[in-house]
Parts: C-alpha cells; structure tokens; sequence
C-alpha cells in the first residue's frame, strides 16, 4: 500500500490549529512545509549554519507557545517570517560589533564563507554575501526577500508593516550599494 | 554591473545530512512535551494604537497637568479661590479606570509575536 502525501491546505491547517485536540498534528505540517524557505532566510542573514539552527529552533519555539494567538488574520508564512525576523534581528543585535576597518570585514566574510564546510558555492557568492553583509540589517532583510526569495513588495510589507514606497525606495538603494560595492571589488 | 544577471537561483550554502528531517522531529518533541500559551485577546493592545485613543490619552495628560497645576498654585496662592479639592479623586480615578492596563495585557504584549515588528 502506498502512503498518501497529504496535500498542504493553509484554510484547512489554520481551522485544524484552531482545535486543540489537532493542533499539534497541524503544527507538524507547517513545520515540515515553511522550515526549510525560512531556514535560509536566516541563513543568509547570519551566514553560519550553527547560528540559523538556534535561530530557526527558536522561531518555531515561539511559534508553537504563541499558536493559539495565530487566528489566520495573516498568512502562515507571513507570521512565521514576522518571528523569524524578530529572532533574526535579536540575535545580530546581541552578537558584538566587529570593530575592524571596511577591508579587514570584507575580506574575512568571503574568506570565512569560504572555508565553512557547509558553504559550496563559487567565489562570485561569497563576494555577493559579503557586499550584502555590508548593508544595514533592515535593508538586508529586504534585499534577501525581494531578490532571493523574490517575493512581491505586497507581502514583503505585510511582513515588515513598511510601505511599498518605502520598500521599493529601500531595495532600490541597496542593489546600488550592492554593485557599487561589487564594481569596487573588481 | 547588474545583479540581476548574477542570479543563478542556486543556493550556495549546504546543510548537515537529514538535517530538515531532523529539525522537524526535534521540534515535534518540544511539541509533545510543552502546552502552547494560552490566548491573550488583542483588543487591548490594539485599541491603544489607534488614533481615537491616542487623541484620549493626549487628552487625559494635558487634563491631568491642569488639575495638578491648579492644584498646585492653590497651595502656593492661599487667597487664590480654587481650591485643590475642588476637583476631587474621583476625576482621576475615572481616568484610570478608563486606561486599565494590568498584568494581562502586558503578558498578553509581550507574548504577542504577531505585532512585535
């Protein structure tokens, strides 16, 4: 006999979360469905795999002990990046300002990338990382979901409660900083 | 240059063997081990960001600096005809009690991921 894949139905999940009896059956699918799209989010805000482990077990943490404040007002995933972020953004707050010069942090970000065992992309991507890594952290995170996750300026401001205008503006003048800083480089 | 050539949809960073697979079981042990907090009406919080209110609380402090102004320059001026206790406790007190923030509300802020950003 073959297992049925049970097909993902968000109205489906969010009345099953509703019920206590089912709600932690339809936790388990919305891990199994949105862990891995945030994880590299996270990913590529924080870099290392060990600090997007602890900051993807700590969303999914808060998003459990706060499920039963989820009433489906917003997408899952729309609430689930919130907490993400929000974790996101608490740990490279608490992570110690590296108070070295420009030339020192670029070169030992693409370095760094590239020495990690879980990093197996090119050179170009490491250089890429670490011209975003220069960016303000607000304006990394809008970076990441516009352009790798290209997700529409709608939902991206759902997430963040920032304006579309504010958005465009923003992602606009980070892909200048981006190839100013990429042009510089080679 | 433009980024937008650079793309190659190609994610550049790897994780361990099975580690998605073993995330979502770690996770479920949490979930089988732990109750979800219970659920924290949002009326209150959300009520206090809306313009209406804001406008009341505006109200209720400049209201607040006339009668604790008042009150003081009637101790300060003896001949002066209004006195401290002309306006009573009980003004205040409504205006407390209109402004109930308690122990509720705040666990109920504080545990609320969805308004946090």
């Amino acid at each position: 006999m073959t297992k049925e894949k049970k097909q993902y139905d968000e109205g489906v999940i969010i009345a099953r979360l509703q019920d206590p009896a089912l709600q932690a059956d339809a936790f388990s699918e919305i891990v199994k469905k949105h862990s891995e799209q945030i994880y590299w989010h996270i990913r590529r805000m924080v870099l290392t795999h060990d600090d997007a482990n602890d900051i993807l077990q700590n969303t999914f943490i808060k998003a459990w002990n706060g499920i039963n404040n989820f009433r489906g007002e917003s997408q899952i995933s729309t609430w689930l990046y919130r907490i993400a972020i929000n974790e996101t953004l608490t740990f490279l707050n608490h992570k110690q300002p590296q108070q070295i010069s420009l030339d020192t942090v670029e070169g030992s970000i693409a370095e760094q990338l590239e020495s990690d065992i879980y990093f197996n992309g090119e050179h170009a991507d490491a250089l890429l990382h670490e011209a975003i890594s220069t960016l303000p952290e607000k304006q990394r995170i809008i970076f990441d979901l516009k352009y790798f996750q290209e997700k529409k300026y709608e939902e991206i401001s759902e997430i963040l409660g920032t304006s579309i205008g504010a958005l465009k503006a923003s992602y606009h003048i980070a892909v200048k900083k981006i190839e100013n800083y990429l042009n510089n480089k080679d | 240059m433009n980024i937008e050539d650079r793309k190659t949809g190609k994610i550049p960073f790897s994780v361990p063997e099975n580690y998605f697979e073993d995330f979502h079981r770690n996770i479920m042990l949490h979930v089988q081990k732990t109750q979800p907090l219970p659920y924290c009406k949002k009326s209150n919080v959300k009520a206090m960001a809306t313009p209406f209110m804001k406008w009341q609380y505006a109200a209720a402090v400049v209201l607040m600096f006339i009668i604790g102004g008042t009150a003081y320059l009637s101790t300060i001026s003896p001949n002066s005809d209004i006195a401290a206790n002309e306006y009573s406790n009980e003004y205040i007190d409504d205006m407390l009690e209109s402004y109930p923030i308690d122990d509720y509300t705040f666990y109920c802020y504080l545990t609320n991921n969805d308004t946090d950003f």
